[in-house]
């Protein structure tokens, strides 16, 4: 199917690159249906995460072990319930990135991961119960943190 | 900050009109119950400090950023700083 996009105009997906929010995202609550898809630059793929209805909301996103090794998220009981499965191995995880002017200081929200389960097509936002994780973590730095 | 301790089923007041209680407490785990009007919004912070990473991130990229981007995942990949 055909969607416009924020950053690309209108681009083809295929249907099954397409999931269902049943909440939304935080902040965006109206929009519930988003497309994943793919962008090359210097043979590397960028994933985005785009509204089907409208062209906001739209995010830069990344598998958060590309960016952080050692990511080990921890779901809260009732989000596992909601996302239809019994281990966290079932999933898709996808961190949210900010691009600021200066894109060293690109940071992703490792808090607050977006949960996909391919089997039924619905994601979700959850917010991890690792007390350490942070929304701005800065994969480009030391220790993912400013100023080392 | 201001730092007070309280036993299970004590409370705080904050303003006269917002009553804070410390329901149970167990491991590492607090749980905590409000009185408060229903003008006063209360919301965990993760939450809303996830509304606002989400707003921020919402914005456009540009695209002769991405070159940039990649420069710095090859590194990462590579072990380079």
């Amino acid at each position: 199917m055909e969607i416009n996009t924020r950053d690309f105009g209108v681009i083809e997906v295929e249907e099954d690159a397409i999931y269902e929010f049943d909440d939304g995202l935080y902040g965006f609550e109206d929009d519930r249906k988003f497309a994943i898809f793919q962008k090359s630059f210097d043979d590397i793929s960028f994933l985005y995460l785009q509204s089907v209805d409208n062209i906001v909301p739209c995010f830069l996103v990344f598998e958060p072990w590309d960016l952080h090794p050692d990511y080990r998220p921890v779901l809260t009981q009732e989000d596992m319930e909601i996302c239809g499965v019994d281990t966290i191995d079932d999933l898709i995880f996808l961190v949210i990135a900010s691009v600021p002017a200066s894109i060293k200081d690109l940071s992703i929200n490792i808090k607050s991961p977006v949960v996909l389960n391919p089997k039924t097509k619905k994601a979700r936002q959850v917010i991890l119960q690792n007390p350490d994780y942070t929304v701005r973590y800065l994969p480009f730095h030391k220790d993912g943190k400013a100023g080392a | 900050m201001l730092v007070i301790s309280r036993k299970p089923g004590e409370s705080l007041i904050l303003s006269d009109n917002i009553k804070i209680t410390v329901v149970s407490l167990s491991n590492d785990k607090v749980v905590i119950g409000i009185d408060a009007p229903k003008e006063i919004k209360v919301v965990r912070e993760e939450l809303l400090e996830t509304i606002e990473a989400n707003k921020v991130s919402n914005e456009k990229i540009n695209q002769t950023d991405f070159q940039g981007i990649a420069v710095l995942l090859k590194n990462k990949k590579n072990g380079n700083k």
